[in-house]
């Protein structure tokens, strides 16, 4: 469950950022759609002799795309698993600490993987690094890490936030996702 | 011990380059150094054993020392891929001494803040397949090859087959399923893969190889004592390089073996077919030199061109 | 303090966040990325960085993952695992803990196309537990016997786990997908069976269901024609070599979302709430993967596995001591890592030594699957249960875990008859 701000302003910006990084992940999920074709396509043509040319390549983009682009909207819907069993028995002010402890690290991690990763990207596209088959560009395949973790960097400040005055106005934990 | 060095690799802790060279290699050191330097393996499997990662980790100095794939990435390597070039070589040895050879005129550049150790490349590699017989080039054609480099990715589009990039650890699911027909190889891999299982025709074209570094991180190299340096020197280099002739033929006859007893086929590509698809791959060879000047790589020509004069040298001995 | 010694405090700190309710996968991903720092210098961590989160989602085969994700949504969507929930319990249902058991003999259909242990808890989840709930089954065993029947998804062949092992160890995976295949049938029939015995025990956890109409069995079958379809072009497709099993979950994806519109249920609002709901599964798996990665990492660069394995070979012991120590070992690096990272970052040190004193590989295999099988269900972390508790919002850990014990008792029992009797595992792949 996850505490919900109820600051006006922060409730706008929470509303606003969920509804874009939903958009994102449906985003990632056409490219899930689009792996799932290209595979489909190449089997669909295996009788034929004849198959799609570079399956594997467009394969690895598209769970790219769907894995990282799915990872912030994960965050915001609390879909990642974390082990409730010491919050449940505390006071609501320390659960929405803790709550705010690990959307913090969250944070800070997210925002330690944009960055490095920024550099890895830069290296590799100054080496010119291609996919194996198709000779696609890396950056294609950065992209979707990149845009996801500056994304979930968002989401987390956010909710570590929003989860740090619930702790500090020891106010009841917001209202709870429907 | 005073110095722990950290090498990583990405072949299974049961393959030869890691019980045959690496690990001896590492005893060997430690030994010559009186027990001050200790070297810790990290093989494939491991997070430090990634195929594609080797190359930067060492430079990063996260692994001191690395034997990497030249090819994985794709393109970190223009002019090492020279040696890729279809039927430029047949034999391990002639063409790891080749590489050795170009290193400091025409290769040195592309391992800038690395030690380089030894250079080698494998056996001329065949295509195997499962459920086709490979004879001549038109049997190649529509058939579904598994690639290791764009080389020769080129190559097999040449010879009409349809190339596909695959990690070698997948090979044998693919192979199973029909996926893919067949896929080009030494014969190492056959064994070492179990690749044999699933595969019943091996055409021996020695067509093409695929060229490993084994690097240290210069400044790793750097920090160590004079003595210890002089052990590494010593351990690498023309002597080491010097040995995997043998050791790729030792390498690869278990996989011949692999094959002769399931009752696989094995044929010869005749010299005469031989020479016809090394004609029809001329436009191929220079079509990817091509590339490679486009790419930056202004001698690509000249560099081919060593090499072959290289091969020549040391096949004839 | 040894680097060892500082590994095992990092990897007890891991846990101490995750009590603290830090996300699993950041958990790992801080500890990863703080203790190789200190290990190793920033600049180390930085390469790690910048090459873990990328290499933890790149790799081909990992699409599975997020394909056997939609596969499940859709096939959830479209009734197909219903359907085939619903034809298990038609025939054993109206036993006291049926449905309990009927999720587990679902559960090990599902795992017959599905690699994922993961995919298959969250799949049967969605289907089998409203079902359970409905008829008054207790919390505790709904969600511990789809936690449970889930780990049948890695078992029973396909499993990517057993194609990892084979590759790293060079042993045939045919001859290892062959060998699971009735340590997969036992562990059905042993979970089948603790569900039996608590229930007996304990008959509240169960309520009898009602008997179920005259034609009830028939009428079930004939619904479930679209999922034996379904599991027949996705099998028989692997089976026969229509396609590998890293791109059946792709066709079984596109089935799924053939037969819902098929079905006539495939609406635009449909559509959307499955991909939802694949994007947080797929998001929340993925995070996982990747906290993985920068934790092996710094574990590995530690030499804590290695001083362990190190341990186990210096003490000069029987080798079948050895194999118990070493199933032990597993079972408890299981409680606290995921099943796969642990194959990765183990396998190279402990095959060796297995193959030393002349373990049979294709047993060994097995018995590895299934020890890193039970990490999954093992508490504090244990990824089916997670998986569970992402399914049903709002059901509490401590519930869950209550209730997998039984099933850790089943597995316990199936893990020393399977090292009693190697037979069990070696008597098909030796017809072959
Ligand atoms: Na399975
Ligand atoms: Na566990």
């Amino acid at each position: 469950m996850r505490e919900r701000p109820t600051d006006g302003v922060l409730v706008r910006l929470d509303r606003w950022l969920t509804r874009f990084a939903h958009l994102v992940a449906l985003l990632g999920m056409l490219g899930l759609g689009g792996a799932m074709l290209a595979t489909v396509l190449d089997v669909g043509l295996r009788p034929l002799d004849e198959g799609l040319f570079g399956v594997v390549d467009l394969v690895q983009l598209g769970v790219m795309a769907a894995a990282w682009l799915a990872i912030p909207y994960a965050f915001l819907t609390d879909s990642h698993v974390s082990v409730d069993l010491l919050a449940q028995t505390l006071p609501s002010r320390f659960a929405s600490l803790l709550k705010a402890l690990g959307a913090g690290l969250a944070a800070g991690l997210m925002a330690l993987i944009l960055f490095y990763g920024w550099q890895a990207a830069a290296q590799q596209a100054q080496f010119g690094d291609l996919s194996q088959t198709l000779g696609l560009p890396r950056t294609w395949y950065w992209a979707p890490l990149l845009f996801g973790a500056a994304l979930s960097v968002l989401a987390t400040v956010l909710i570590a936030v929003s989860a740090l005055l619930a702790a500090l106005r020891g106010a009841p934990p917001g209202r709870e996702r429907a | 011990q005073e110095h722990q060095l950290r090498l990583s690799h990405f072949l299974p802790p049961v393959h030869g380059i890691h019980t045959d060279f690496l690990q001896p290699w590492a005893e060997e050191l430690a030994a010559c150094s009186g027990g001050q330097v200790a070297v810790e393996i990290f093989p494939g499997g491991t997070q430090l054993g990634n195929v594609a990662k080797q190359q930067e980790q060492v430079l990063a100095g996260v692994v001191d020392i690395a034997h990497g794939l030249h090819g994985l990435p794709r393109g970190r390597f223009p002019r090492t891929s020279v040696i890729d070039l279809p039927f430029l070589t047949e034999s391990a040895d002639a063409a790891s001494r080749t590489l050795w050879a170009l290193l400091p005129d025409y290769l040195a550049e592309e391992y800038q803040g690395l030690k380089v150790l030894a250079l080698h490349a494998h056996n001329g590699g065949l295509i195997h397949t499962r459920g086709t017989r490979v004879a001549t080039m038109d049997d190649m054609r529509g058939l579904r090859i598994r690639t290791p480099s764009p080389a020769i990715s080129m190559m097999l589009e040449s010879l009409g087959a349809i190339p596909q990039g695959m990690p070698p650890g997948q090979v044998y699911e693919n192979l199973e399923k029909g996926v893919i027909d067949g896929t080009v190889f030494p014969w190492d891999p056959v064994r070492s893969f179990r690749l044999a299982e699933v595969l019943d025709h091996h055409l021996d074209a020695r067509a093409y190889t695929v060229s490993f570094f084994f690097v240290m991180n210069q400044r790793s190299y750097d920090r160590l004592p004079a003595e210890v340096q002089a052990c590494i020197d010593e351990t690498s280099g023309e002597a080491l390089v010097a040995r995997f002739g043998e050791w790729w033929d030792a390498w690869d006859a278990p996989g011949l073996a692999a094959a002769t007893e399931k009752g696989n086929a094995v044929a010869v590509l005749s010299d005469a077919e031989r020479d016809r698809w090394r004609a029809a791959l001329e436009p191929m060879i220079e079509a990817y030199l091509d590339a490679l000047e486009e790419q930056g790589v202004d001698n690509a020509r000249e560099i081919y061109a060593k090499a072959q004069e290289y091969v020549a040298r040391f096949e004839a001995n | 303090m040894s680097d060892p010694v500082f590994g095992l405090l990092a990897f007890l700190f891991a846990l101490l966040l995750v009590l603290l309710r830090v996300p699993v996968a950041i958990a790992m991903g801080v500890v990863g990325v703080g203790g190789f720092a200190i290990l190793n210098g920033w600049f180390g961590a930085a390469f790690v960085l910048g090459a873990a989160p990328f290499e933890a989602v790149f790799p081909y085969s990992l699409s599975v993952v997020p394909l056997f994700v939609a596969m499940g949504v859709f096939a959830a969507r479209a009734g197909l695992s219903q359907n085939l929930y619903q034809a298990a319990g038609a025939f054993i249902g109206r036993a006291r803990g049926g449905l309990a058991m009927a999720t587990i003999g679902a559960c090990a259909a599902f795992g017959a196309i599905c690699g994922s242990s993961l995919a298959t808890a969250a799949t049967m989840g969605k289907v089998s537990l409203p079902e359970m709930r409905r008829f008054g089954y207790a919390n505790s065993l709904a969600a511990a016997s789809i936690a449970a029947g889930g780990t049948l998804g890695v078992l029973i062949p396909p499993s990517i786990l057993l194609v990892i092992y084979g590759l790293l160890t060079e042993t045939s995976i045919g001859q290892l997908f062959v060998g699971a295949l009735i340590p997969g049938l036992l562990a059905t029939l042993l979970y089948m069976g603790a569900v039996y015995v608590q229930t007996r025990l304990n008959p509240e956890l169960a309520p009898a269901a009602a008997k179920p109409a005259r034609g009830h069995r028939l009428a079930s079958l004939k619904r479930v024609w679209a999922v034996a379809l379904l599991f027949f072009v996705v099998i028989g497709g692997i089976y026969w070599g229509w396609f590998s099993p890293t791109e059946a979950a792709a066709i079984g994806a596109f089935g799924a979302i053939l037969l819902t519109a098929v079905t006539g249920q495939l609406t635009w609002r449909v559509l959307l709430e499955a991909a939802e709901e694949t994007a947080r599964t797929t998001g929340m798996i993925f995070l996982i993967l990747v906290g993985a990665a920068l934790f092996n990492y710094f574990i590995e660069t530690s030499g804590l596995p290695r001083l362990l394995t190190a341990w186990v070979e210096g003490a000069g012991l029987a080798p079948l001591t050895v194999l118990l120590l070493i199933m032990l070992f597993y079972l408890l690096l299981g409680c606290f890592m995921d099943s796969l990272s642990m194959i990765l970052l183990t396998v190279p040190f402990v095959f060796p030594v297995v193959a030393e004193l002349g373990i049979d590989p294709v047993w060994f295999g097995i018995l590895l699957v299934t020890a890193a099988e039970i990490g999954l269900i093992t508490p504090p972390i244990g990824m089916n249960l997670f998986v569970i508790q992402g399914v049903v919002p709002g059901l509490r850990q401590a519930t869950i875990i209550r209730g997998i014990l039984p099933f850790l008792a089943a597995d316990g029992l199936r893990l020393c008859l399977l090292i009693a009797v190697p037979a069990l595992t070696l008597w098909l792949p030796g017809r072959l």
